[in-house]
C-alpha cells in the first residue's frame, strides 16, 4: 500500500538504519503517528542534538560532546595506560567491567587484509602521536579476537614495540560460564597456549 | 534434502547485521558458495572458531532461496601460523582473493581447491611466502584456463629470437622488445619470464629451495597484479593491504 507523502518519507527514512526493515520501518512510523506529540518531537530533538554535539575526542577518538572526552579529563585515570579498541561501543564495554582505570584510544575501525583496508584510514597516526611524549608505559591490545582484529594487533605491535612502550594483548580463552565440550578448536588452541599457573 | 555437507575454505568473510557474517566458501564438492552464518560474532557461537577467514572447516549448510545458511561446521584446519604473522595472513589473503575473483558460484574444481588447501598449509611454514603466492596465481590461472604464453611472444611468435621486454595483461603472454616499443606493458626480463614457467609446475614445498632477484620479484609481482586485475577487472584488495603496512610511515 501506498502512503501519502509525508508518511512515506518517514518510513523511507527509518528504513534506512541498520536492522530496520520496510515493515518495522512502517510499524515504527505509525506508533510516531498515533503516540503523543512530544512523542516524535522529544526524538527528532534527540537525534538533532547528538548528531550537531557528538564528535571526536581529539585526544583518543572516542565519541563525545565535549572535549576533550569525560574519560581523558578525568584527573584521577592512569595516564601511563592506554587501552586500544576498535570502535567506540568496546569503550562502553570495558568501562562496564570498571576494572580498567587507564584511558582509551579508538581506531574507528580495524585492518582488513580481505577488504584491502590499510592503516591509513584508522586513527593510529593520533595514537603514535600521544606515545611520543614518553609518559605511556602500557598500550593494551583489545582488538577482536578475529583476522581484522589480530592484523590490527599484530600491525600495532610491530608500530609500537621500537618506541620503547609495552604492548600487551588481551587474552584469549574460554567464556565464563561455558561448557568445555561447546569450545571451539580455535578458542581451545589459545586457552591452552595462554594457560596460567594457579597462585 | 535441504541440508547438505561440504569440505571448504572459507575465502571471504563480511559483517551482515550485528553479529552475522556472510561467507564467502570454496568446497571441494561444490566450489564457490555463499552462506550466512548467524551469530557468529557473538562469544557463545559455536560456529565462529570454524568460519574465520582461512579456516578449512566441514560445513552442513541448508539451503535457501537466495543465500544457504550455515547449520552446523567443525574446523578441520586452523591455521595458527596465518593468524600469527602480519605478512604471512596477508599472503593468505592474497591466495584467497582470486579464487573468489576468478571463480563461479557452484562449479567445483577438485584441483583449484587442492591447491588452495595446500598453498595455505605451505604459507603456515614456508619462509619463502612471496614466491608461494606467485607461484599459486599461476598455477591457479593456468588450472581455470587462463595460462599465460610464456614460451614466444603473443605478437609476432618469434619470442625465441628476440629478448623478452614485457607482458601484456589483455594479450595474455609475453612481447617481445620489437613489439614491446612504444606500448605501456609491463616491464618482464628474460629472468623473470623463465622464473614464472618454472613456478607453473614448481612443488610448493621446494618453494624455499628457489634463489629469484629483488628485481624479479618486483617484476613478476607487478606482471601478475596486471594479469589478476585483468582477468577479475577489480584491483587486488589484498596486495593494497600489503603494501600499505609496508609504506605506511608514521608522522615526523
Amino acid at each position: 500500500m501506498r502512503y501519502a507523502g509525508a508518511v512515506s518519507r518517514l518510513i523511507g527514512e527509518l528504513a534506512r538504519l541498520p536492522g530496520i526493515g520496510s515493515k518495522t520501518a512502517q510499524r515504527l512510523a505509525f506508533f510516531l503517528l498515533s503516540a503523543p506529540p512530544e512523542v516524535a518531537e522529544n526524538l527528532a530533538f534527540a537525534i538533532r542534538e547528538a548528531r550537531l554535539q557528538v564528535r571526536r575526542c581529539p585526544v583518543c577518538g572516542n565519541l563525545t560532546d565535549r572535549e576533550p572526552c569525560a574519560v581523558c579529563a578525568d584527573e584521577a585515570r592512569e595516564k601511563a595506560v592506554i587501552c586500544v579498541v576498535q570502535d567506540p561501543r568496546d569503550v562502553a564495554a570495558i568501562e562496564k567491567y570498571r576494572g580498567f582505570k587507564g584511558v582509551y584510544h579508538v581506531l574507528h575501525g580495524a585492518l582488513s587484509p580481505l577488504a584491502g583496508l590499510g592503516p591509513e584510514e584508522l586513527n593510529i597516526k593520533s595514537l603514535i602521536a600521544r606515545l611520543e611524549n614518553g609518559l605511556v608505559k602500557e598500550v593494551i591490545l583489545a582488538t577482536n579476537p578475529d583476522v581484522e582484529g589480530d592484523a590490527t594487533a599484530l600491525y600495532l605491535a610491530r608500530l609500537i614495540k621500537p618506541i620503547g612502550v609495552t604492548v600487551t594483548r588481551l587474552a584469549h580463552g574460554l567464556p565464563v560460564g561455558a561448557h568445555l565440550e561447546y569450545a571451539d578448536e580455535i578458542t581451545l588452541g589459545k586457552a591452552i597456549e595462554g594457560r596460567r599457573e594457579i597462585d | 534434502m535441504k541440508l547438505y555437507g561440504v569440505q571448504a575454505v572459507v575465502i571471504n568473510s563480511r559483517q551482515m547485521r550485528d553479529a552475522d557474517r556472510v561467507l564467502t566458501l570454496y568446497s571441494r564438492e561444490k566450489g564457490k558458495i555463499q552462506a550466512v552464518a548467524h551469530g557468529v560474532s557473538k562469544p557463545t557461537s559455536r560456529k565462529r572458531g570454524a568460519v574465520q577467514p582461512f579456516c578449512h572447516s566441514e560445513f552442513l549448510l541448508r539451503r535457501g532461496r537466495e543465500l544457504d545458511t550455515v547449520s552446523q561446521c567443525e574446523g578441520r584446519d586452523i591455521f595458527p601460523g596465518l593468524w600469527s604473522d602480519l605478512d604471512r595472513m596477508g599472503c593468505a589473503a592474497q591466495v584467497c582473493e582470486p579464487v573468489d575473483g576468478l571463480t563461479v558460484d557452484r562449479e567445483p574444481n577438485k584441483a583449484v581447491f587442492d591447491l588452495l588447501l595446500g598453498t595455505l598449509r605451505k604459507l603456515e611454514t614456508v619462509t619463502e611466502f612471496e614466491l608461494t603466492v606467485r607461484g599459486f596465481e599461476l598455477q591457479l590461472v593456468a588450472l581455470l584456463g587462463y595460462r599465460p604464453q610464456l614460451d614466444y611472444c603473443v605478437n609476432c611468435g618469434n619470442g625465441s629470437l628476440n629478448p623478452v621486454a614485457a607482458f601484456s595483461a589483455a594479450s595474455g603472454g609475453l612481447l617481445c622488445k620489437s613489439c614491446a616499443v612504444g606500448t605501456d606493458e609491463v616491464l618482464c626480463s628474460g629472468e623473470t619470464a623463465a622464473i614464472m614457467r618454472l613456478l607453473l609446475d614448481w612443488d610448493p614445498v621446494k618453494m624455499d629451495r628457489l634463489r629469484v632477484s629483488i628485481r624479479s620479484r618486483n617484476e613478476m609481482r607487478k606482471v601478475l597484479r596486471e594479469y589478476l586485475q585483468w582477468l577479475t577487472e577489480k584491483r587486488s584488495r589484498s596486495l593494497h593491504f600489503l603494501e600499505s603496512i609496508s609504506d605506511y610511515r608514521t608522522p615526523d
